[in-house]
């Protein structure tokens, strides 16, 4: 059974790796900028390396056999991890070293989120009937496109923070801090890109982008993409709030408010230990340059060619990915 | 005759597809020979043959049974494309007994060789050669006792599959040019 679960674990990083590779290729090769269409090839190489083996369970005994191992198939993970004692080892050092690193890279991310500012604390909502009057005119403004269902909540807390919550039952938060800093216009904006979030529901998203990285195991691949996954997301929703507002440069401007408010918080409690340090520093070099490019889209947005058949190129890669790992055993 | 715009549109989706897929592949393979390769490469250079003399030749199994003062073990499953008698019937007493039988196909070819050398030391009291390139090595069972089959290539590239274990006191080694499915299957009928 160990052995059993070796393997999985082994087919579950070459997939990520085998359906990254082909599903970012692709895209690139031809051409496509349609951050929608991006999304959904992303949305591939994260769900392809878990449900594969499904797929091919009914053919497990053939693909297992002998004859298949050594004559049909592009890769047999039993040559690297196989009794050959120097191999084994320097495939399965490999398989872990890849890993730790990714491990570390998470523990030094939430060790940093320790270090930071306040801490971890539960976020109190105000009663409605506290909504700071700025923050009522703007829902007043956006009622129109509020969905029934969706709730916003003004947050009794001073520093700037906007977010849409619920599985069910989608909730935006927007805090007083926020309130203030922002002006009406840009309000409305920030109001406009979460709903558009809950009009996604991209929480439901986000658990289902969690059950896929458990199920690859927390591959380097399936964390990269969820990253770049956020990434888009944030982006299409800043496509969906400027179109909505008709005003794309607020939504920059408030998003270059709440930058700026947000790096002035208290500087990181204690001593942090230098690999917290070195991945806070990493961290935050990652967020400025997330917002200098959601700035940039917002105040120069890209013309998109449409590219022709979209859904048949997404199809074609995805049976591309999946036929090739079912030659990978 | 300029290509239409729908048969450019068709190529530009189709070819970096097929050019992706293609670059894969080759990937796949090269890492899938690496292994091979590296061992060639690092691998200590293999045991010396095998001491049995082979020097006693039988015209029976019974005879060879007489001689040797043993209990030959035969499998009861005997597959129709081997040929029963076989065609070789080696012997030797020193320094352990031991014989080996060697069945041919009906086309001629040497098919399955079953080597029984009665020894109740864990370990073979001589190396037995195993097939020239063994691409695996896999613990099976046969009849509840652990074995190890080895997948290989033997002279010529010709496929080498071979089954080494022991029962009852006696190390068993089977060697066949058939799949290890079907040497399984013969080794299970061997009750020494």
């Amino acid at each position: 059974m160990l052995a059993g679960i070796q393997e999985y674990f082994a087919l579950a990083l070459v997939y990520s790796l085998l359906a990254g590779a082909i599903l970012e290729t692709l895209p690139r090769l031809w051409m496509v900028r349609d951050p929608r269409l991006l999304f959904h090839f992303r949305l591939g190489i994260m769900a392809i390396p878990p449900v594969a083996p499904l797929l091919f369970a009914p053919f497990g005994a053939q693909r297992a056999s002998a004859p298949f191992r050594q004559q049909i198939a592009l890769l047999n993970l039993q040559n690297w991890l196989g009794p050959e004692p120097s191999l084994s080892h320097v495939g399965w050092v490999t398989l872990i070293a890849v890993m730790a690193i990714t491990t570390l890279l998470l523990i030094g991310l939430g060790l940093a989120a320790l270090f930071r500012g306040p801490g971890a604390r539960a976020f109190v909502p105000a009663a409605s009937r506290q909504l700071p009057n700025s923050l009522q005119t703007a829902l007043c403004a956006r009622s129109e496109r509020v969905k029934p269902g969706v709730d916003v909540l003004a947050l009794d807390d001073p520093e700037p923070i906007a977010f849409t919550s619920g599985f069910r039952r989608q909730t935006v938060l927007l805090s007083a801090g926020l309130c203030d800093i922002l002006d009406q216009e840009e309000l409305q904006a920030v109001l406009a890109h979460e709903i558009a979030h809950a009009r996604r529901r991209d929480n439901r998203l986000s658990w289902l982008l969690f059950g896929l990285r458990l199920l690859s195991f927390y591959s380097p691949v399936a964390l990269l993409v969820s990253h770049q996954m956020g990434h888009d997301v944030e982006r299409l929703c800043d496509a969906d709030a400027a179109s909505s507002t008709g005003n794309p440069l607020a939504l920059a401007s408030a998003l270059i408010k709440v930058y700026r408010a947000s790096r002035k918080r208290a500087a990181p409690r204690g001593q942090p230990a230098r690999f917290a340090w070195s991945a806070l520093a990493l961290e935050q070099r990652a967020k400025r340059t997330l917002v200098e490019d959601r700035v940039e889209r917002l105040v120069h947005p890209e013309r998109l060619e449409p590219v022709r058949w979209p859904t048949w190129r997404l199809a074609l890669a995805s049976a591309a990915v999946l036929a090739l790992t079912y030659f990978v055993v | 005759m300029r290509p239409t715009s729908f048969a450019r549109d068709v190529a530009g989706v189709l070819g970096p597809l097929i050019l992706v897929t293609a670059a894969t592949m080759m990937v796949l393979r090269l890492l899938n020979a690496l292994p091979a390769y590296w061992v060639s490469q690092t691998s200590p250079p293999p045991p010396a043959p095998m001491a049995l003399a082979d020097r006693l030749e039988y015209l029976s199994i019974e005879v060879a049974q007489a001689d040797l003062g043993i209990v030959i073990a035969t499998p009861s499953y005997f597959p129709s494309y081997l040929e029963w008698p076989p065609a070789s019937i080696r012997g030797q007493r020193e320094p352990v007994r031991v014989v080996s039988m060697l069945f041919t196909s009906a086309d001629g070819l040497q098919a399955l060789q079953i080597r029984e050398l009665f020894w109740s030391g864990e370990e073979l009291p001589f190396p037995v050669p195993e097939p020239a390139d063994v691409v695996e090595r896999r613990q099976v069972d046969v009849n509840g006792t652990p074995a190890t089959l080895l997948l290989g290539k033997g002279q010529s590239d010709t496929r080498v599959n071979q089954l080494r274990w022991q029962a009852n006191g006696i190390h068993l080694v089977a060697t066949t040019i058939y799949p290890p499915e079907e040497l399984l299957r013969i080794a299970s009928s061997i009750h020494p």
